[in-house]
């Protein structure tokens, strides 16, 4: 039984196509066929954070427009064989998107893989739409900070309203991933706590990812952090999200390395 | 008794009542049987916020300039007009008001009495006999203007079935219902909007807006688990979030409206 997921936020900037790229890799790590799909139509990132940007033949547009067939523009993964990307168009606008072309892709992907993950862009426009419209569960992508909750929430109504999963009365399955999370912030009030957040949004906690450089290197390398460096503490946070997703029951934490502790020490007594 | 030459000056969106007149096709022979009542009672109009609502003559802006002129050489001071092409908006016009609502079914309870009281509502159709009792109850009750409205409007509110949301509102969303009671199982986020007719009841954390009353019943209040507020609402007068006392955030609250102003107290 495949299952579409959208990971989408509302705001900007706060780390769905990390997220997406790091929960794409994850779940194939364990063994699920995966393909992760770009919806930012004019600003592909997905395949960046992937490393496939060389790869780009044919984009999701192509194929939900009929021009081109989904196995040719499908990049299987150099690293993982059964995690496959469905880049965005750099050149067309979100308006190249219909709901039907949409509907027919995710279709053919539902038949294909256990796991399909759909990049939302930002904003809660067309492109973020048409990415959410005919998920099964939504990803919600927040940083500890009051203008990403705020969107998030407003994500979150969308949701519950515009999905097609909505529209035909069911109720869509939801998670909040907290990402940026800095708990020695939190401890001086300077973000908002896990606490705070989920008193807000009122959906499940499926993990927290603590703000970490190790993203931003993966990120530049082209390696989506779990494939980058298992052992960090972002990637821990991803794998154990990714196993709550597949229904396993890991009690929640907030992962931290010993150089983040002390780090955080260091800028304790430095402050 | 100096004050700071930087201070503020503050602006409120309230709602207001007023009498609104509606003029019919004819103009020619309405106005001449207005005539013959402002000479009954010369004091119908005076001193009395006046709308004038056009919206169903099919006026160009000459014809509403004229109707505007004629009426105002009557003694009738418009405050507004009602159902008028917002591009006609000028300096040497009245303000072009953009929605109105009828404030009661009380008014029309009322006809008997104000028929009493207006006197001789001969000759006239039913549009323009409503219009002149409207105005006759304004006068009988010496400038209180719809004392009966603001009186009988919450107990009508509570009679309507009231409006159970047993979900989160979310930011953006709006729950408007003007017919009666809004109560929330849930917190409102900030960014959403509760609007109800009569009180509003919240088993949660207000975060966003909340307009109880909304149709001006002063009665109206609001309830909630926990005040985080953005602005709120009784009756058409606003408390923004600033003015909310560091007292009463973040406590379970009730708010109603006292003497023009909004009043906040806590539950416990």
């Amino acid at each position: 039984m495949s299952k579409i997921i959208v990971v989408t936020s509302g705001k900007g900037g706060v780390g769905k196509t990390t997220s997406t790229a790091a929960l794409g890799a994850a779940l194939a790590l364990e063994g699920h066929k995966v393909a992760v799909v770009d919806f930012d139509v004019g600003l592909r990132n997905l395949d960046l954070i992937m490393g496939a940007e060389r790869r780009v033949v044919f984009d999701l547009i192509n194929v939900a427009q009929g021009d081109a067939k989904l196995n040719q523009a499908l990049i299987r993964d150099k690293r993982l064989p059964n995690l496959s990307l469905l880049p965005a168009s750099q050149t067309r606008d979100k308006d190249a998107l219909t709901e039907e072309g949409v509907e027919r892709v995710i279709d053919e992907l539902r038949s294909r893989f256990d796991w399909v993950i759909c990049d939302s862009p930002a904003g809660i426009e067309r492109g973020a739409t048409l990415a959410m419209r005919f998920a099964d569960a939504a990803v919600v992508v927040a940083n500890p900070e009051v203008s990403s909750v705020r969107d998030s929430d407003r994500i979150i109504g969308l949701l519950d309203a515009k999905t097609c999963h909505a529209e035909k009365g069911g109720r869509m399955e939801k998670h909040l991933l907290l990402t940026r999370y800095d708990p020695g912030r939190v401890a001086r009030g300077e973000m908002l706590s896990v606490e705070d957040v989920l008193e807000i949004l009122s959906i499940p906690l499926l993990g927290i990812v603590p703000d970490n450089e190790e993203v931003l290197r993966a990120s530049n390398l082209g390696s989506p952090i779990v494939l980058h460096n298992a052992a960090s503490a972002p990637a821990r946070a991803y794998t154990e999200a990714a196993q709550r997703l597949c229904g396993a029951n890991v009690p929640m934490s907030v992962p931290s390395d010993q150089r983040s502790l002390f780090r955080k020490l260091f800028g304790r007594r430095a402050a | 008794m100096t004050q700071a030459p930087c201070r503020s000056i503050r602006f409120r969106g309230r709602s207001f009542e007023a009498l609104a007149l509606e003029p019919e096709a004819p103009l020619s022979a309405w106005i001449d049987r207005l005539d013959v009542y402002l000479a009954n009672f010369p004091a119908f109009f005076s001193c009395k916020p006046i709308v004038i609502d056009v919206s169903n003559l099919e006026l160009d802006r000459p014809g509403a300039a004229e109707l505007v002129k004629n009426l105002t050489g009557r003694g009738i001071r418009i405050m507004g007009l009602a159902g008028a092409d917002p591009a006609w908006s000028s300096e040497d016009f009245p303000p072009i008001l953009p929605r109105g609502r009828a404030t009661a079914t009380a008014n029309r309870t009322n006809v008997d009495s104000a028929t009493d009281a207006g006197g001789a509502a001969n000759g006239l159709n039913a549009n323009e006999q409503a219009a002149f009792l409207e105005i006759a109850e304004a006068l009988a009750t010496e400038g209180r203007l719809t004392p009966v409205a603001a009186s009988e409007s919450p107990m009508r509110a509570s009679l309507a079935a009231p409006l159970v949301v047993n979900a989160p509102v979310r930011s953006g969303q709006t729950i408007q219902y003007l017919e009666g009671d809004v109560t929330i199982v849930g917190s409102v986020a900030s960014g959403a909007d509760v609007i109800a007719g009569g009180s509003i009841h919240i088993y949660g954390a207000l975060r966003g807006r909340a307009f109880a009353g909304a149709e001006g019943a002063a009665q109206a209040r609001i309830f909630c688990r926990r005040l985080e507020a953005e602005l709120l609402a009784v009756g058409g007068v606003y408390l923004t979030a600033d003015e909310i006392g560091t007292s009463v955030r973040g406590q379970a609250v009730q708010a109603w409206l006292e003497q023009d102003s909004i009043r906040i107290a806590r539950l416990d």
